[in-house]
């Protein structure tokens, strides 16, 4: 049966590259959004645990005969109740090309989900309490009884996880005729903080458990659950609502998801946690904490000759991401600059402070730091200004594809792609050049400038997947792997769909990952959903409109009108019950994953303009620039939106954010109060400028998610440098240099009142 | 992060919450909540009940007794920050209340909850030690005046017995021998002080007088008597700089009297500075008269 033709819409192709707003955004502004602890319902049964108080000890006895006695209570569960406690295992462990090419080495430091004999961090779950309200459940947690006997918390002589090293070129052969600049760096732990904190409900049916939680990475949570438990694979659906900011801090398996699998399977119904802030600042994986020492060797003009960088990550009791945070740190280092010798080497080790992740850069704002400062140092040293050291040592435009001897994680040798760098830097300083003069300053204020450039790769793979397929009504439904955590997939990949399968985008519906709707996922994180679930989705709408060609017998290049009507080619209508009637609706339910040959490479430039009281070591931000070579922009609003949001991510880990203990390795910024982040009135007027490099993929779409966070720690810290270099007569004596994060008042009243002090 | 258990009582009258407080060995009491709250949900403090004064209409009064503000216990920030009376009275209270909290968290935020909880880094329980004030607190065994000077004991801590209320804060007036400058430092707009001075100047012929109060440098704030008054104002030459030595040596001295933390002084004698350049020009007819200044 066949239809005479609509009118066509009146709004041409292509979708990609316009700024349309978020069509999640209505929902999610209205208070309409559906975050896990929308879900809860009434009956659940409501989870607290009994964490350890101390960062390390031995578990004597948990006796939890009061706490079972108390009002409401359904269940408490310790080690003793699930015999042997599973672990969850490494995320990521890299392939033989890397391993051979860094001598990788790597340790098991998977972490129990439950802490059976010995206690590794302030806040691991020891108990659980099941409860018919949360407050009925924290009362009863509150009574378990845990013996625990303290054991060494000392820093010292903690075991390395995994070391890697790498050389390329040879060193100076006149080094007594260059100028070498010897740093040491730290960049303090911090975190991600999420607006929605983490959260996980279970249900459970006769035939299977239903986990829904708060993360970037539902398919990884299956297969750690499935891994870690007797959980059965087809037994387990796993699956996300709406996900209030992620970060990398929810691209990470926890203890709690896999408990809270284990609880519902045993009780057979639903149980939910929400984690509490403290909860969070305790539990929730951190990020940084990595100390450089940083040798950069240049000629008198500038020019750099060697790097060598030695650098070492506290990754607190564990992580699941130790080879990814190690390799990015190390493999950083090498920057968009020409290094003729580089020389790397780096580790990771334990201690007992909260367990880490890949928070938004994972090791890239870290070897940004590390380069810029020593550049800076250099720039210093040489009397040259820092713009120009940069520029200088920039790879040319006709220097690409620069290909390093070396693979990149994915074992692949490192090739840099790019449009034209300098310009890229260019860009950042003409938009926001050194300030002229002090008018944006208070009367007790010295104005400071700082840039910083930065390399990112992004798009790794092994692969993302999606699903497209079409109802009877004609809707065109498509759900991907990269569980989106805040980023506006439904309207990215709205965008990619209308533009590759050819409707409206009006005729699209993005749904959220799951495990039963799509079997293999790997989910968002690094900056590579935009890259591999972008070009998953455009391959899929590919395949389905070559297979909509077939089923109507239209020439394969042949101009398809497709509504929620139905396919109309040459004037006739195709309605959609009779193709799905004819073919069957598996026929246009198509499954792909997307692997990428390797990783795509971004390149970015910062300026920053801030204004420091020398009397209280305070600064305020006031002007941000970013000119940033990407791809092609599926969405530019929301690519702006990214690069906003990680600069004033950035700004936190710069100057506010730390997560601190004391000498029992007790976390003291567990609340608000004492964790500062920036707020709307710490941001600065940032000013983005996008060079649109397309790359090799069918999309040519480079990853931004991390690209406005890498490049801030480096450049702040020159901005600050410059502001009290004026305070002193000669800066590059008066060791008024900034060498580790945060650069918070207390700081810089310190690195202040060493400039004072006279030489000694 | 739920509260431990207790029991919550709301009181009608004066005389029916210090009742509540007598026959309850562990009570608190909920003004504006907006300390309180927080930390009975973390847990931090408990108790086994909860006297809620929010609803005692008198405690919201306020009015001019002689040369006094009194501010009843309820009386909120925001209403401190807009009131053309109390503003006219003593415009250092509106000032200060500027630099509480947020918006929110003065809509809610009370005097007499402010001054009861004692923090160290609060401004109003260092204004009312500036100011020369004092509240009154109430008890089944009837009612006592406290001076800002008796009141503060430690972190948190009062020298208000369990059983009693504050009900009323009691200021001296503005006079017009009198300036003061205020200055603090937090790290983000909203946050709590992590240093901040009142410095008030009266040059009254019969008792001229400079003093520092500083806050949020030590368990308690702390007020101290500087040097007679034309030594100190000689210091604060025209427009004396932050940095002018002979300042910083006056606030030194008297910070180190002060027997506040040693590694706040940096940031305590800058603050103290610019509240000390504030009060020297905040009243320049007065000023003039001094002499110490040109």
């Amino acid at each position: 049966m066949t239809l005479a033709a609509k009118v066509p819409p009146t709004d041409p192709l292509p979708w990609v590259g316009r700024h349309i707003p978020r069509r999640e955004d209505t929902r999610l502004l209205r208070g309409e959004g559906t975050f896990l602890a929308d879900l809860v319902e009434p009956g659940d049964g409501h989870v607290a645990f009994a964490r350890s108080p101390i960062a390390h000890g031995r578990i004597r006895r948990v006796d939890v005969t009061a706490a079972a006695k108390m009002p409401g209570v359904t269940a408490v569960f310790t080690a003793n109740d699930f015999g042997t406690i599973g672990r969850i295992g490494a995320l990521t462990t890299p392939g033989e090309a890397f391993s051979d090419a860094y001598q990788f080495s790597m340790t098991d430091d998977s972490l129990e989900y439950l802490a059976s004999d010995v206690a590794q961090y302030v806040g691991q779950p020891i108990a659980l309490v099941v409860a018919a309200s949360r407050a009925l459940a924290e009362d009863a947690a509150e009574m378990i009884d845990v013996d625990i006997d303290p054991l060494p918390v000392d820093d010292h002589d903690q075991p390395k996880t995994a070391e890697m090293s790498f050389e390329l070129g040879d060193p100076p052969t006149n080094p007594d005729a260059l100028t070498t600049v010897d740093l040491e760096l730290y960049m303090a732990r911090h975190s991600a903080v999420p607006i929605e904190t983490r959260g996980v409900r279970v249900v459970a049916t006769d035939s299977h458990i239903r986990l829904t939680t708060s993360t970037q990475i539902p398919h990884f949570v299956k297969r750690a659950i499935v891994a870690a438990t007797e959980l059965e694979e087809d037994e387990l659906h796993v699956d996300v609502a709406d996900v209030g900011g992620g970060f990398g801090t929810k691209a990470n398996v926890y203890p709690e998801e896999v408990l809270l699998a284990v609880v519902c399977a045993r009780l057979r119904s639903p149980v939910v946690w929400i984690e509490d802030r403290t909860e969070h600042f305790l539990s929730a994986a951190q990020g940084r904490d990595q100390r450089q020492r940083v040798q950069l060797t240049v000629d008198a003009d500038g020019f750099i000759r060697s790097l060598q960088i030695d650098l070492s990550i506290d990754l607190g009791a564990g992580s699941l991401w130790t080879a990814g945070i190690l390799a990015n740190s190390c493999i950083h280092l090498l920057g968009p600059y020409r290094l003729p010798h580089v020389k790397v080497h780096g580790y990771t080790h334990l201690s007992h402070r909260t367990p880490s992740a890949q928070y938004r850069g994972a090791g890239r704002p870290e070897a940004c730091f590390a380069l810029e400062r020593a550049l800076d140092a250099a720039a210093c040293k040489l009397g040259m200004d820092r713009y120009e050291i940069r520029r200088k040592n920039l790879y040319l435009s006709s220097e690409f594809p620069v290909v390093l001897g070396i693979p990149y994680r994915d074992g692949v040798p490192i090739s840099f792609d790019g449009g034209d760098w300098q310009q890229c830097l260019d860009d950042a300083v003409a938009m926001l050049p050194p300030a002229s003069s002090d008018d944006r300053a208070t009367e007790h204020e010295v104005i400071g400038w700082g840039t910083s450039c930065l390399l990112e790769a992004t798009g790794r793979g092994p692969y993302e997947s999606a699903r497209i397929w079409v109802q009877r009504d004609g809707r065109v439904q498509l759900m991907t792997g990269g569980a989106s955590a805040g980023q506006g997939h439904e309207t990215t990949f709205t965008q990619v769909v209308a533009d590759s399968l050819g409707v409206d985008p009006s005729q699209v519906d993005v749904h959220r990952a799951t495990t039963d709707g799509l079997r293999e996922g790997v989910g968002t994180f690094g900056s590579r959903t935009a890259v591999l679930a972008g070009n998953a989705t455009h391959e899929v709408a590919g395949e389905l409109r070559r297979r909509l060609h077939r089923a109507i017998d239209a020439p394969h290049d042949a101009e398809l009108h497709i509504t929620t009507d139905g396919v109309t080619f040459d004037g006739l209508t195709h309605r959609w019950d009779d193709i799905l009637d004819t073919h069957g609706d598996e026929a246009f339910d198509v499954t792909q994953l997307f692997s990428p040959t390797t990783v795509t490479w971004t390149m970015g430039a910062h300026a920053v303009l801030v204004a420091v009281d020398p009397g209280t070591g305070a600064t305020r931000v006031l002007d941000y620039a970013v000119a940033h070579e990407g791809g092609c922009d599926i969405n530019p609003g929301i690519v702006l939106g990214q690069l906003y949001g990680g600069v004033v991510q950035g700004l936190g880990g710069a100057l506010l954010e730390q997560n601190r203990f004391d000498e029992q390795l007790q976390p003291t910024a567990i609340n608000f109060a004492d964790y500062l982040l920036p707020t709307a009135q710490d941001a600065p007027n940032i000013v983005v400028r996008s060079h649109h490099i397309p790359t090799a993929n069918p999309l040519g779409v480079r990853g931004v998610g991390e690209s406005g966070t890498i490049g801030v720690y480096a450049a702040v810290a020159s901005a600050i440098d410059d502001a009290l270099g004026r305070l002193v007569d000669r800066p590059s004596e008066s060791g008024v240099f900034v060498t580790s994060t945060p650069m918070n008042a207390e700081y810089l009243r310190h690195l202040i009142a060493n400039a004072n002090e006279p030489a000694t | 992060m739920k509260p431990a258990p207790f029991t919550y009582v709301a009181a009608r009258t004066v005389d029916e919450a210090v009742r509540l407080l007598a026959d309850n060995d562990d009570a608190k009491v909920l003004a504006g909540g907006q300390s309180l709250l927080p930390l009975l949900n973390l847990r931090m403090a408990r108790c086994e009940a909860l006297v809620d004064i929010g609803r005692i209409a008198v405690l919201t009064d306020v009015k001019v007794t002689g040369d006094v503000l009194c501010l009843g216990a309820l009386v909120r920030h925001t209403r401190l920050e807009h009131d053309p009376d109390i503003r006219s009275a003593h415009a250092l209270l509106a000032h200060v209340v500027g630099h509480i909290g947020h918006r929110a968290i003065r809509n809610h935020g009370t005097i007499g909850g402010s001054i009861a909880h004692a923090d160290p880094s609060a401004e109003l329980p260092a204004t009312l030690l500036a100011l020369r004030g004092s509240v009154i607190a109430v008890s089944t065994s009837g009612r006592r005046e406290i001076h800002a000077d008796d009141l503060f004991v430690n972190h948190f801590q009062t020298s208000l017995a369990d059983n009693e209320l504050l009900t009323l804060v009691q200021i001296p007036l503005a006079r017009p021998t009198q300036s003061w400058g205020f200055y603090e430092y937090a790290p983000r707009s909203g946050d709590f002080a992590q240093a901040g001075a009142i410095v008030t100047i009266d040059r009254s012929e019969a008792a001229p007088q400079v003093a520092v109060t500083w806050f949020a440098t030590g368990a308690t704030p702390t007020r101290v008597v500087l040097d007679e008054l034309s030594a100190v104002a000689n210091q604060v030459s025209a427009g004396a700089s932050g940095a002018d030595p002979a300042v910083r040596k006056t606030l030194t001295d008297a910070y180190d009297r002060s027997g506040s933390d040693s590694g706040k002084q940096m940031l305590a004698v800058t603050v103290a500075t610019r509240a000390f350049q504030r009060a020297a020009q905040s009243n320049p007819a007065v000023t003039s008269r001094t002499g110490g200044l040109n």
